[in-house]
């Protein structure tokens, strides 16, 4: 094709760029029915947290109680407050705390706690003390 | 004007023969350069922590509303400036959506490879996360496909007489670009308080003063020469309405991200302000760029 045919015929669409562009479409598609479904079908609830201990290690100095902190309610809690106590009947002989910087709705995240004392002689109890919402 | 025409028509059916023979072969490098486009625009927003979070902290109506705002968005940038030139709209369709999925991928893969996306999370995280940086990431592959060694003369001749709401509606993107950079951060918040009112009003002047430099006074490539056009006249068509625009996304991007619940009535306009700063330095800079 010469250069003075003069045919203003911009490149069309071919299959391939098409197969692409569907792609985008199911996915442009997906995404906003997934978030209008789960608006509706998840209306914002204060989140639920629950921290449970999963293993407990001893370190070089002092023991590991790691946790997973789950959030089933339907909003998300930043600067969640994690602690733990070791009790003794009801004498509280250790604490210790720290923060999860997010937690997510129905997510988890996981962290430790450490304590001196060897948190298998004791009665370990792992709570969430509060949080932010973000 | 007759031989602008032929420029373009010469272009043009120059472009379409190369195309014909290698067209899926063009198509690669340009979803390579989309994908290179994406990266460069999104990557500030990929590596800022807000970004992350606002991914599952934000009401998911909010994110299907960005979504939804987007299509349009691109399809302007398609037509003023995409891919190719473009004649009929539905290949301007097939290119937003080639560049969403490009978009898609490389916010996917890099959040991924920062291990900010794990298999334990629920959908509605990984989906909101990759989400909020379809935004910046298409407008990215848009561009990217466009103006990295794609720019053919067509596009520039195309752009050359852009109309008034075409030049509004860039300025705009433009605003909502740099815009994104910086609205889910802290130190948005942060430097409002800081402010006082003077320094406020100071900053609404500066910003216009900045955006009518930028296009009309620095000559930058690609900014406009007033060509015996009224000075005062310009300023207020195009410097004022164009801040008027950086203004609405401005209270747009704060309101998606949530920086207007609950907040009294100045504190909204302040950090509108706040943000329409770097907003009319991204609109002023759209005319040049885009």
């Amino acid at each position: 094709m010469g250069p003075s045919s003069g045919q203003q015929r911009p490149n069309p669409t071919s299959i391939l760029e098409w197969a692409f562009a569907g792609l985008g479409m199911v996915l442009v598609a997906a995404t906003i029915g997934y978030m209008v479904w789960y608006g509706i079908t998840h209306p914002e609830t204060p989140p639920q947290i629950s921290v449970t201990p999963t293993a407990t290690s001893p370190m070089p100095e002092g023991y590991l109680v790691e946790f997973t902190a789950r959030n089933h309610g339907n909003s998300t809690a930043a600067g969640l407050l994690v602690s733990g106590r070791l009790l003794d009947g009801s004498e509280v002989i250790e604490e210790s705390e720290t923060t999860v910087t997010y937690l997510p709705q129905q997510s988890e995240r996981k962290g430790g706690l450490i304590f001196e004392n060897d948190p298998r002689d004791h009665t370990l109890r792992l709570l969430a003390n509060g949080y932010e919402h973000p | 004007m007759a031989k602008r025409e032929r420029m373009r028509e010469h272009i043009l059916s120059e472009n379409t023969s190369t195309h014909e023979t290698e067209s899926t072969r063009s198509l690669l490098i340009g979803v390579g350069r989309a994908f290179g486009g994406a990266l460069i625009f999104a990557m500030p927003m990929l590596m800022t922590m807000e970004m992350w979070s606002l991914g599952f902290s934000l009401d998911p109506w909010r994110i299907a509303a960005l979504l939804i705002v987007t299509l349009p968005l691109l399809l302007g940038l398609s037509r003023f400036g995409g891919f190719r030139p473009t004649t009929r709209l539905r290949d301007d369709i097939a290119d937003v959506f080639v560049a969403v999925v490009v978009a898609a991928f490389a916010s996917g893969a890099s959040l991924f490879l920062f291990g900010l996306l794990e298999f334990g999370m629920s959908p509605r995280e990984i989906m909101g996360k990759i989400a909020v940086q379809l935004v910046p990431a298409s407008i990215g592959a848009m561009l990217g496909r466009s103006q990295l060694g794609g720019r053919t003369e067509a596009t520039e001749v195309q752009n050359q007489n852009p109309s008034y709401w075409s030049e509004l509606f860039i300025m705009g993107v433009g605003a909502l670009f740099l815009s994104l950079n910086v609205a889910p951060t802290e130190e948005m918040v942060l430097i409002a308080y800081k402010m006082s009112v003077w320094h406020q009003v100071t900053m609404v002047v500066l910003s216009l003063v900045l955006m009518h430099a930028f296009v009309y006074t620095l000559d930058f490539r690609g900014g406009t020469s007033l060509e015996g056009k009224s000075t005062l006249g310009t300023f207020v068509r195009f410097t004022f309405g164009g801040y008027a625009v950086v203004l609405l996304v401005s209270l747009g991007t704060l309101w998606l991200f949530g920086r207007t619940d609950g907040t009294s009535l100045a504190a909204i306009i302040s950090s509108t302000v706040v943000l329409a700063f770097p907003g009319a330095i991204g609109a002023a800079a759209a005319r040049l760029v885009l």
